[in-house]
């Protein structure tokens, strides 16, 4: 497999949603190409530090009386 | 369970939907405490901007308002407002001036991968901020896709469902997100 084809399917390996034949292809080639096994391993830290991006306890979240305040509510 | 410990249950969002939709602002006013944190958290992982988030925080609740006697239960409260926030911040971004980067046919920038030319320097280690930075400069397509799964944890078919896409232009636009990412990560670390 080359690195064009390998690229295409690094979010489906990473997702474990290859079938077998494709898995092991690309995980083979993984094992041979740094540029390739790179792009995976960036990919998997991005994944995971998206996990805790924007976690609720990390959000400043505004003034929610305030943002009511604000509303104009009428009906359509 | 005794009647008096039903009677001092809250009441469910079923319930003060029917109210709100019977003008009953006070339970209009419990449904926005309840789901108001919830809502501004999804405007801000989609927008990547806190000013835009509240604004469209204040138009999903009077957009809410004015929709909630088409409310029926149907599905659970909570699933019915995640769908009409995100519905909002798509009109949202369809509303918005036109970028001024090109563009692919489907409305992305595209990714390029150089193999061999790439800088030799891997990724940095990445922070929160690092990423935030970078999602928010993802296209509206791409950074919806990739929100939606890898921040809030849906599935490729919830997403087609809730964008009204096919299941396999979710994995796509998700992959080419996260590959994007990857190159203005690169590109944030290379202007520091």
């Amino acid at each position: 497999m080359n690195c064009v084809k390998t690229l295409e399917l690094i979010s489906e390996f990473h997702a474990g949603a290859l079938d077998e034949t494709d898995r092991v292809v690309v995980h083979t080639h993984l094992l041979e190409c740094v540029t390739c096994a790179e792009v995976f391993n960036d990919v998997e830290v991005i994944v995971r530090v998206a996990k805790v991006t924007y976690l609720e306890t990390s959000i400043h979240f505004p003034d929610e009386h305030e943002l009511w305040r604000r509303m104009n509510l009428t009906k359509a | 369970m005794s009647v008096a410990e039903i009677e001092n249950m809250p009441p469910t969002d079923f319930e003060l939907a029917q109210k709100s939709a019977a003008g009953d602002m006070d339970a209009f006013e419990e449904l926005y405490r309840r789901h108001f944190r919830r809502v501004y958290a999804l405007c801000l992982r989609m927008m990547g901007n806190p000013t835009e988030a509240e604004d469209l925080t204040q138009e999903v609740f009077t957009n809410l308002y004015k929709k909630i006697g088409s409310f029926r239960g149907d599905s659970a409260f909570t699933t019915w407002l995640h769908r009409m926030t995100v519905n909002q911040v798509l009109m949202h971004f369809r509303k918005r001036s036109t970028r001024s980067e090109r563009t692919t046919e489907e409305g992305e920038t595209p990714v390029q991968i150089v193999l061999g030319t790439e800088n030799p320097n891997r990724m940095p280690i990445i922070d929160r901020i690092a990423l935030e930075k970078a999602i928010a400069e993802l296209p509206p397509g791409y950074r919806t896709v990739f929100v939606l799964h890898d921040v809030e944890g849906h599935e490729h078919e919830e997403i087609a469902s809730i964008l009204g896409i096919a299941a396999g232009t979710s994995k796509s636009q998700l992959h080419k997100a996260r590959l994007k990412l990857r190159n203005l990560l690169k590109e944030q670390a290379a202007l520091n």
